[in-house]
């Protein structure tokens, strides 16, 4: 398999995003549909049933840097959230502390950070934690 | 002068000439796909030819579309075909190459690259050789697609050969599957009746290549080919350097339109080839051949450099000609050897006739002024 | 990394010997089926006097699959988006294995001097495209004085 360079490789992402390909409890798209250098992007995790985020629906921001892929994103929630692996001051997703962004790989996307994001939300000790009101931001 | 005609005035002409109408007969080999020599030529109806590898990938992708020519676009109804004379050209080309590889290459890397192209040429005639016995040539598609079809006696409107659906031009946008059967229409239904050929640029040209050419050269030469007058050609054979050009003669003389006469006056070069396997044929093709063999007698100045062929006794040398010969499988091609004539021996005898031949070809003997 | 076909090579080699004119090809050191490009914008065209940079990418299933192009300096034309990406059909549905490099690269030229506003994927700059066919070119030739000057 050959590198897809980072600007096709996130054009990708971005089509993807827009034709609503994949599961809908999670979506993406660029804060500003002028920037040719596509770094800032937004995305929302809508909250896993049988938990404490069930209805709700998280905002985050990504940054993918000029080294993504290669480089995993930074993420951070927008949305205030109760969870192990976020910094409870600035929001942001702590890489050492979730597996996907600590064990990044260059097949991984925006989208596998946020599905995967979810998916530690639904786990049994992070389920039931107790979250900020609804609505409420970092 | 065993030649007569257009080959006899190539054959006599400069070297700078002879080598234009070289490289144009090899760019028109090439395939326009992978950009390499064809290796198992297939021909759609349009005319154009690509590998058969090349081919059934591209026809493998967009499963979703028509089939069409890479080259043309024109749609491809019917399987493609086995263009055994791109085939045969190739593989004599390949077996010259193979008992000149230490001369002609004297960079190992070169040999290298030899070695490989031509393990990639046997492994693709094995290929293609393994899905035309499975019965799966490019991956049965022309046996689990359909057609679309306009009767305009009917009502003109184009459906699909399988079921007799009526295809939607709006249906068929996404995708050319027939909405009832599922079934992949290899032509356009939309554009019945009317064949799109968009033009494509950038088609290796029939011009050779300027970068091959010094300043000027190139233009010199396409100069003198459209200043071409036959008769500023001197053909008198007066120097000692001449080339004996020989051919073994293939043996259709079971076909009325291939008479003797008519043999003799073709040049040798071309390969040619026999789809019958009548037990008879290499017998009469001997014969055939030893009455054809009249030497032939080319001179010019530019000519003594001549080395094109050389004695070789194809030592090991795995060629397409020797994969064709299970039985009842399609194009069997059989090898002579070529023939050496380094001592500008004019022997009409040198040509020996593999036995074994179920088809044989013409070839081209130039003696070796070294 | 996997070797590079050979087809990918010959035609490198080729952007090298006989370039086309008006437009240059490179690939990148760390990654030879990624391309630096630049195109000059076609004479009499509202690009003209301009170089414009572009990116190109050959994927895994090259020629089988189009090569990726897109504009990286900012242009106003109806077919190229903010983004830089370009409508044109042989780089989606009417992509042929018999195109290659240099004649994708000539196609992106000759789309410069004949827009399809008709076609869209700028839909503000097809309608302004439409609507006002002199102004339009206007604009475009400001942003080629303004973001794409040699």
């Amino acid at each position: 398999m050959s590198k897809i360079p980072r600007s096709f490789r996130l054009l990708e992402e971005l089509e993807n995003g827009e034709k609503g390909f994949g599961p809908e409890s999670c979506s993406y798209g660029l804060t500003d549909a002028d920037d040719n250098t596509m770094t800032n992007w937004n995305g929302t995790i809508l909250g896993p049933p049988h938990s404490n985020h069930e209805n709700r629906i998280y905002s985050l921001a990504i940054e993918c840097g000029p080294n993504y892929p290669d480089e995993p994103p930074k993420v951070k929630f927008i949305s205030k959230i109760n969870l192990p692996c976020v910094d409870q001051t600035s929001g942001e997703v702590v890489a050492k502390n979730f597996h996907t962004l600590r064990d990044w790989k260059r097949s991984y996307t925006m989208q596998t950070v946020l599905l995967d994001l979810r998916k530690d939300m639904a786990t049994a000790t992070n389920k039931k934690l107790p979250q900020p009101e609804e609505g409420s931001t970092f | 002068m065993g030649y007569t005609g257009i080959t006899s005035k190539i054959l006599t002409q400069k070297k700078k000439f002879q080598k234009l109408i070289v490289f144009n007969l090899l760019e028109a080999c090439q395939c326009g796909i992978c950009h390499e020599f064809l290796s198992v030529p297939m021909m759609i109806s349009c005319g154009h030819n690509y590998c058969y590898r090349c081919l059934k990938n591209w026809f493998m992708t967009n499963v979703n579309k028509e089939l069409n020519c890479p080259n043309c676009r024109e749609s491809v109804v019917n399987e493609p075909c086995l263009n055994l004379m791109i085939e045969q050209t190739l593989a004599s080309l390949f077996e010259v190459l193979k008992a000149r590889k230490k001369k002609m290459f004297k960079e190992e890397k070169e040999r290298a690259d030899l070695d490989e192209l031509l393990r990639e040429r046997f492994d693709d005639s094995f290929y293609h050789k393994n899905d035309k016995n499975q019965g799966t040539l490019f991956d049965g598609i022309f046996k689990n697609s359909a057609v679309a079809i306009a009767d305009a006696d009917d009502d003109g409107i184009p459906r699909c050969s399988n079921c007799h659906w009526e295809l939607e031009p709006e249906d068929m946008e996404d995708e050319n599957i027939c909405p009832h059967c599922h079934a992949r229409i290899r032509n356009n239904a939309s554009s019945l009746g009317n064949p799109n050929s968009i033009n494509l640029n950038g088609r290796p040209t029939m011009m050779g290549n300027r970068d091959d050419y010094s300043d000027g050269e190139y233009d010199q030469i396409v100069d003198e080919i459209r200043n071409y007058n036959p008769s500023d050609v001197d053909s008198s054979g007066e120097s000692d350097s001449s080339e004996s050009v020989g051919y073994g003669h293939e043996d259709r003389e079971e076909e009325d339109e291939n008479k003797e006469e008519h043999d003799s006056d073709l040049d040798s070069f071309v390969v040619d080839d026999d789809e019958e396997e009548g037990a008879g044929d290499s017998v009469n093709g001997a014969i055939h051949l030893a009455a054809n063999q009249g030497p032939v007698n080319l001179s010019s100045e530019e000519d003594k450099d001549s080395d094109f062929y050389e004695h070789h006794d194809s030592d090991g040398f795995v060629s397409g000609d020797s994969l064709g010969e299970s039985d009842n499988e399609a194009p069997v091609i059989q090898k002579r050897p070529v023939i050496l004539d380094d001592e500008d021996d004019d022997d009409e005898d040198v040509v020996s006739v593999n036995q074994r031949s179920k088809r044989q070809r013409r070839q081209l003997v130039l003696s070796d002024d070294e | 990394m996997a070797s590079l076909p050979k087809r990918i090579i010959k035609e490198t080699e080729r952007l090298v010997t006989d370039p086309v004119p008006g437009i240059t090809a490179e690939p990148h050191d760390d990654n030879l089926r990624y391309f630096q490009v630049t195109i000059e914008g076609p004479a009499g065209s509202p690009y003209e006097e301009g170089l414009f940079q572009l990116e190109l990418y050959l994927p895994d299933d090259y020629p089988m699959e189009a090569p990726k192009v897109r504009f990286l300096t900012k242009i106003y034309h109806p077919n190229i988006d903010r983004l830089g990406r370009i409508c044109l059909d042989i780089l989606k549905t009417n992509w042929s294995p018999a195109l290659q490099i240099r004649t994708v690269l000539l196609s992106v030229q000759a789309l410069l001097a004949s827009p399809n506003p008709n076609d869209p994927l700028a839909n503000d700059v097809a309608e302004d495209w439409i609507k006002n066919e002199q102004g339009a070119k206007q604009t475009a030739r400001e942003w080629t004085q303004r973001y794409a000057k040699k």
